[in-house]
């Protein structure tokens, strides 16, 4: 069995120490009688006396009620460790997929020839169901893996541009010098001493430095400003010989369109 | 002592109404014009109810010197020439007297029982026990009986004189507002000082929740072996008999500072419900045994619908 859940084990062995301390603090104010003003105590003496051979299972059942809560939040605190059954590949799996868009994607499948489809109800697009497949996919990745989702049609979606901080040009980092046209991946992926951190998924602030010199960069690149669906990055820090490259990736607005979605990425 | 038990008191103050509990104390609003006019209401229906057989006097065993004749003796020295039956003389040549039934005023003593475990109660027992006290009283002092009032707890407090007349109601009311309350219960204590302090005899009503640890029987028995006419009322209130109780308690006797510690289930309170109906069972079952006039009632009853019940059984005034 392995424990996939996000939290560091001396975080969740503090947060189980505290809530079982709560626990029982609950359970010794729970055990503090209110108490009651009775006109006659001979009454509740007879009542009392008759019931007396119950005592020590009630005493048992009260003692039940504490293991029982403890028991409870035992297991909540477990699930939260996200424990899975059966081996999993720690190694993290880098997935991409990559889904055609093209127009015969369009078509939709699955219906007889004589079955006309009705008007107003589209049937399932092989579109849809390569996006469904996809979702799927990504559902049943572990916590360690991370997916890339590539949708291909004619229309360019990536276009990559480099741009560098005058200060990012030297130390360990001098060989961005030598990159000419050619892609930053080249360099990032092919040389075994760049550690690469998790990716991270950011909101872009409307009105900000980094907003500011974005739509300056793509004002130069592409002579239009950028358009205002432009929100999304992606963020991923590359370390090298201690020196580390933080490497920005915006989604184009095709992209920023397709938000993309928190809950089906896990980020390791 | 006294300390710890002035601590019993903080501790459980606030939980239940006590008879320190000012709203238990304040008695000012017990009898107002509303009060007044069910008492005249009452009294209008117990003339009917008791109409022929109610007098002001009323006879007793006693031979003496009334004015209905009672039976015949045979003279001994020293008696009234007066009342020697010459007819008789002429007839039998004996000399007989002639006896009287002697008439008195009735007694009637209303003893209430004002001790802590009165105050409990939504409206406090303790008031309704001292609206019923008023108007048996009212109808009692309209019939021109002597009528007094006994409140005790502990130990017996200050009486109401024996009084007579209608027209001393608001001495009453007075006497109700003001009297002390508070105390535990020890009804035999209170029964055995009672006697001794009174020597005539009468009605004697008790007004009481019986809640006594020591027990209800030696109390009354008191009453009915110095000759008294015991009558019983046992007010309690609903909650006492269904408490809506749950979860861990501890029970605190408002009286003794008894605690008791329960977790209640539905099992408990169903057999303390049993046990209350079976306490007063034994108190209704020691009545009637003994031919005393026995009621039960709780505080949601209208108390002039229970005065009348009391007027229509007979058992008050006959």
């Amino acid at each position: 069995m392995n424990l996939l859940g996000p939290i560091a084990m001396s975080t969740w062995t503090y947060a189980a120490l505290g809530a079982g301390a709560l626990a029982l603090l609950a359970y010794v104010i729970k055990m503090r009688r209110r108490r009651f003003e009775i006109p006659f105590a001979k009454l509740w003496e007879r009542v009392l006396d008759q019931k007396d051979s119950n005592a020590l299972w009630k005493q048992l059942k009260r003692l039940l009620s504490l293991l029982l809560m403890l028991l409870i939040l035992g297991l909540l605190l477990f699930a939260v460790l996200d424990p899975t059954l059966g081996g999993v590949n720690r190694n993290a799996r880098n997935v991409v997929v990559i889904i055609d868009a093209s127009a015969s994607m369009k078509a939709i499948d699955g219906g007889a020839a004589d079955a006309k489809p009705e008007p107003g109800i589209a049937g399932t697009s092989r579109f849809d169901t390569a996006k469904a497949k996809a979702q799927a996919l990504v559902d049943s990745m572990g916590g360690g893996d991370v997916a890339m989702i590539l949708r291909v049609d004619g229309q360019p979606l990536v276009w990559v541009r480099s741009s560098l901080h005058q200060s990012a040009l030297a130390g360990p980092w001098r060989a961005l010098k030598g990159l000419g046209s050619r892609p930053l991946a080249d360099l990032l992926y092919a040389d075994p001493r760049v550690q690469r951190s998790e990716l991270a998924p950011r909101r872009l602030a409307r009105h900000g430095h980094t907003r500011r010199a974005m739509r300056r960069q793509w004002l130069d690149a592409v002579g239009t400003p950028p358009s205002p669906q432009m929100l999304w990055s992606r963020h991923s820090v590359f370390s090298r010989a201690g020196a580390q490259l933080r490497v920005m990736e915006l989604f184009a607005p095709e992209l920023a369109s397709h938000k993309p979605k928190l809950g089906h990425h896990r980020h390791r | 002592m006294a300390a710890s038990q002035q601590a019993t008191q903080a501790n459980t103050r606030g939980i239940g109404p006590t008879a320190r509990d000012p709203k238990v104390a304040d008695r000012s609003a017990l009898f107002d014009d509303r009060f007044l006019k069910t008492l005249e209401h009452l009294h209008m229906v117990s003339r009917k109810v008791f109409a022929g057989t109610l007098r002001a006097e009323r006879r007793t065993r006693k031979v003496g010197s009334g004015i209905e004749f009672a039976d015949h003796r045979t003279y001994a020295r020293g008696d009234d020439f007066r009342y020697i039956d010459w007819n008789l003389y002429g007839r039998l040549d004996k000399l007989l007297l002639r006896l009287f039934e002697e008439e008195e005023d009735l007694h009637i003593y209303i003893l209430i029982d004002v001790s802590d475990s009165m105050a409990i109660g939504a409206p406090p027992k303790l008031h309704y026990a001292m609206q019923v006290a008023a108007a048996l009283t009212y109808v009692g002092l309209a019939n021109l009986d002597r009528v007094s009032i006994i409140p005790f707890g502990a130990k017996l407090m200050d009486r109401l004189p024996s009084s007579r007349g209608k027209n001393r109601i608001f001495g009453v009311f007075d006497f109700l507002r003001n009297c002390p309350i508070g105390g535990q219960t020890a009804l035999a204590d209170c029964m055995k000082q009672f006697v001794t302090q009174n020597k005539r005899r009468g009605l004697a009503v008790v007004i009481s929740d019986f809640y006594d640890p020591a027990g209800f029987e030696a109390g009354i028995n008191t009453l009915r072996y110095n000759k008294f006419e015991p009558f019983v009322l046992q007010v309690y209130d609903q909650k006492e008999a269904a408490p809506t109780l749950h979860g861990d308690l501890t029970l605190v006797d408002c009286e003794t500072g008894e605690t008791k510690e329960v977790t209640i289930s539905k099992s408990i309170l169903d057999a303390y419900m049993r046990e209350h109906e079976r306490y007063c069972g034994e108190l209704e079952a020691f009545c009637t045994k003994r031919s005393m006039p026995f009621f039960r009632t709780q505080t949601g009853i209208p108390f002039d619908e229970l005065v009348l019940k009391i007027f229509r059984s007979g058992g008050f005034l006959r």
